[in-house]
């Protein structure tokens, strides 16, 4: 998610709340000023309400105070004047309270106007009772009779008036009020309704937000979830990678090897070092690949065992010497005497550091000169510091790439990968061997001038004497015995002749299965001298057979694993299974040669073997070396060519003898033909194939009957003699 | 597991070769190739094999009883119009029956006795026309 649509997020709500809160203060405002307003105009209702109240009240005193004075003057009773004094204090008084209620210009007009007249009433009362008082009861009586209720109409005009008026006033404010509560209705619905609107809009943005969330959230979970999955595969994958690209190298790599072997002309001859030295780089390059993996998921181990850095320098030097040479490069040992005899670590891992450091340094060197050196550099915490130095006079390192050089995938020169090839791992594993092995590198280097690889390693030292003599008994046989039988259960058919054709060159006796079910058969029934067991088999594993081998057979012979399980501890754990040694695939000629020397066989020496060669010295006609390289390991093949040998060479001889009875050139050319196609299967060729070509050449000439005569009787004896040996072998092999 | 890496595509192919040892050589070449051999003993056989079946290569030998090899590689081309690989196999080798071998439409020769290389390289050379 951007930062950028986050923050706009952020505002946009921000803002729709604000707005939202601002709408509702605006409503609350607006209800607080109706209720204000409901209590003013209810206070001026019931104010209004009073004072037509009083007004009546002063019209009833004022009445009242008439009717009863007018009373007391017409019938002289003094008694009916009680309540009289009350009626016109009630009346004063509540003028003085209309008065007080009164608001506007036109109510205290009213209000004058009703007070004088109420004065006027009084008055006129007053002078009535004074003139009645004076004995002028006549008098008073007229003024009675004039006045008619004068007074009194007009307080009740006054009255009226009043009363109308605050009808008036009332009606007023009670539609004021009405439109005045609507109008504020019409605010507030239309403040809530945008206040509704706006939390609404911000709701619906923040839950889209929510929702993306949500939906990258997701996402961010597969994502993890399949990357912890490919990280419980990967140690798995590495194995099967490791087995699958190895597998079909081995097989291009072994048959590469062999072909170069054959006849071939100068053209096909580079052909073939092209696929070996493409085939050798891609090996290497995967072998990168696969231990840079293994060191990145932790699963490269390292190894502690005794071992002598001088013997391994030297080991190395004769490795690379070949490749300085053919470069013309001198490539310089130097030892320090200091170094201690024998130090405990990983010899491995040592070699494929200065491998490839040297191998770098002989590849980017054209001329001049790569030295190695090793030194004891101090002791520490019991351990030795040993300092290697590669130094070059080669193309050198940029100033600015030399931080980078250990990254991987990083070459100093970008075309670099393209002029020398590589995988630019090299360096990379490099590094973390040497970090692995708790040591350290640092380079310095010139470009033009050279480079200088220096790295430490502490190992710790080696009471146990290294024997130098132990890796030469590897070499020397437990076991002389030139004529040997071994036993290969493999499951791969290109493996499968890989193995048989080397095994054939070799002269080593060999059977072939398909698993390890029918290899334990095998082992049942048959004299062994030795197993190579492949470990990854259909029906029965090379794990398991090799146990059964031990655990039921009870049979001590060397079982050598053969597997493209590169990884750390599957030769312990073939071992453990009880395999005596393990070769790894891609199978090198040289390591399944000494292995198989070291546990079974002596290589007959050159002068046995050129005995064996010689066929027709120990009076053998017959040679199944051509027809070995045609079955390619096929004994069910070969089997059916003797058979069909033996079958066919007796009619075709009986044909030829009769047709040279019966002078029938043609039939004699011929059969002659076929003989010659035949005996090329048992190698009788060599004997008396020139000898069928001349009787060819003769009957096709229809010349030299005589000759050919001679000549059967020697194609006669041989293919005879070689019926002979054929059948002899099938009888040994029958017994 | 299967590693199928070496193999080309598979075709069918004919021999014709009328010795048996021969014969059973070729079979076992050819099948050892991964391919599907089919046989036949003389040039009149190949002819009813091409004519029945789906042949995508013939490896034939030259003298053989009946009309032979290279009047086989004529016929084919000529009447049959067959236009896929057609290699000849013989101890016949020089340059007069490399020639007519040749003109008669053969596209390669393979002298006797054949190596199993040889028989793959011919075939393929020649297996792209098929593909």
């Amino acid at each position: 998610m951007k930062k950028t649509s986050a923050v706009n997020i952020k505002i946009k709500i921000s803002l729709a709340l604000l707005l939202a809160l601002a709408a509702f203060t605006v409503v609350q405002y607006l209800s607080n000023k109706g209720i204000e307003n409901m209590r003013i105009s209810e206070q001026q209702i019931i104010d209004s309400g009073e004072i037509s109240r009083r007004a009546e009240a002063v019209e009833a005193a004022i009445e009242g105070y008439t009717r009863k004075r007018n009373a007391f003057i017409l019938t002289g009773n003094i008694n009916l004047l009680a309540g009289s004094e009350e009626d016109v204090s009630s009346a004063i008084t509540n003028l003085r309270e209309m008065r007080e209620l009164a608001k506007s210009a036109e109510q205290t007009q009213l209000l004058s106007r009703l007070d004088s007249a109420v004065k006027v009433a009084i008055k006129f009362t007053e002078r009535v009772l004074i003139t009645y008082d004076k004995g002028n009861v006549t008098e008073a009586v007229e003024l009675i009779n004039e006045a008619r209720g004068r007074h009194v109409a007009d307080i009740e005009a006054a009255c009226l008036k009043i009363q109308q008026l605050e009808e008036a006033r009332l009606e007023r404010i009670i539609l004021a009020n009405d439109s005045f509560s609507r109008r504020i209705e019409y605010m507030d619905y239309a403040a809530t309704l945008f206040g509704a609107i706006v939390i609404i809009f911000s709701l619906f943005i923040l839950f889209q937000d929510i929702n993306k969330r949500i939906i990258v959230e997701n996402k961010l979970r597969i994502a993890r979830e399949k990357a912890e999955e490919s990280a419980v595969l990967k140690e798995q994958f590495m194995a099967n990678m490791s087995h699958e690209i190895r597998t079909p190298m081995n097989t291009v790599l072994g048959f590469a090897n062999l072909l170069g072997r054959t006849k071939l002309d100068n053209k096909q001859t580079t052909y073939i070092k092209a696929i070996q030295a493409s085939s050798e780089n891609l090996l290497r390059i995967i072998d990168d690949i696969l231990d840079f993996s293994k060191i990145e998921a932790g699963l490269m181990r390292i190894q502690k065992t005794s071992f002598s850095i001088e013997a391994l320098l030297h080991s190395v030097e004769a490795m690379l010497m070949p490749k300085a040479a053919e470069k013309n490069i001198r490539l310089e040992f130097q030892v320090s005497e200091t170094l201690p005899e024998s130090v405990i670590g990983d010899p491995t891992r040592l070699t494929q550091i200065l491998v490839n450091l040297i191998g770098n340094a002989l590849k980017f060197t054209d001329e001049g000169s790569v030295s190695v050196k090793a030194e004891l550099l101090k002791y520490e915490n019991e351990d030795a510091v040993i300092q290697f130095t590669v130094k070059d006079t080669g193309i050198g390192i940029p100033k600015e790439k030399l931080e980078e050089i250990f990254e991987r995938f990083n070459q100093a020169h970008s075309d670099t990968g393209r002029k020398y090839g590589g995988s630019g791992l090299g360096l990379a594993i490099v590094k973390r061997l040497v970090e692995l092995q708790g040591g350290a590198i640092r380079v310095e280097s010139a470009q033009d001038v050279g480079s200088s690889f220096t790295f430490v390693i502490p190992y710790a030292k080696s009471h146990a004497a290294h024997r130098e003599g132990e890796s030469q008994s590897i070499e020397s046989p437990l076991k002389a015995k030139t004529k040997i039988k071994i036993l290969v259960a493999e499951d791969n058919p290109l493996n499968q002749r890989l193995i048989g054709t080397l095994l054939a060159e070799w002269n080593i006796a060999s059977d072939t299965v398909d698993n390890g079910k029918s290899a334990v058969e095998k082992l049942k029934s048959s004299r062994y001298d030795l197993v190579l067991l492949d470990i990854q088999m259909p029906e029965m594993n090379g794990y398991e057979a090799a146990r059964h081998i031990r655990d039921k057979l009870h049979l001590d012979i060397p079982i050598i694993a053969m597997t493209a399980h590169v990884l750390p501890g599957e030769k312990e754990k073939c071992l453990s299974y009880g395999m005596t040694d393990y070769l790894a695939k891609p199978i090198r000629e040289s390591e399944l040669r000494s292995l198989i020397a070291k546990y079974a066989w002596t290589a007959p020496s050159p002068a046995m073997k050129s005995m064996n060669n010689g066929a027709s010295t120990n009076g053998r006609v017959t040679n199944f070396d051509y027809l070995n390289a045609l079955a390619r390991s096929n004994p069910r093949f070969t089997d059916e060519m003797k058979r069909l040998f033996l079958a066919e060479c007796p009619e075709e001889l009986d044909e030829l003898e009769q047709a040279i009875v019966k002078k029938d050139f043609d039939a004699i050319r011929a059969i002659a033909h076929k003989i010659k196609s035949t005996i090329v299967f048992v190698g009788l060729d060599l004997m008396i194939g020139k000898e069928l070509e001349e009787m060819e050449s003769h009957a096709e000439k229809q010349v030299n009957l005589s000759r050919i005569k001679k000549l059967f009787a020697v194609v006669n004896e041989a293919s005879m003699k070689a019926i002979e040996e054929l059948n002899e072998a099938k009888k040994r092999n029958r017994p | 597991m299967g590693y199928q890496f070496i193999k080309f595509n598979e075709m069918n192919v004919l021999i014709v070769e009328d010795e048996k040892l021969a014969r059973n050589a070729l079979r076992h070449s050819v099948e050892e190739l991964g391919h599907c051999a089919f046989v036949a003993e003389t040039a009149e056989d190949a002819i009813r094999e091409v004519e029945t079946r789906q042949i995508d290569f013939i490896l034939s030998d030259i003298l053989m009883p009946g009309i032979g090899g290279l009047s086989l590689v004529s016929v084919l081309r000529n009447i049959h119009l067959v236009k896929i690989p057609i290699v000849h196999i013989s101890a016949l080798d020089n340059e007069q029956v490399r020639a007519h071998s040749r003109q008669m439409g053969a596209d390669d020769f393979i002298s006797k006795p054949f190596t199993i290389t040889e028989i793959a390289e011919v075939m393929e050379k020649h297996a792209k026309r098929v593909a």
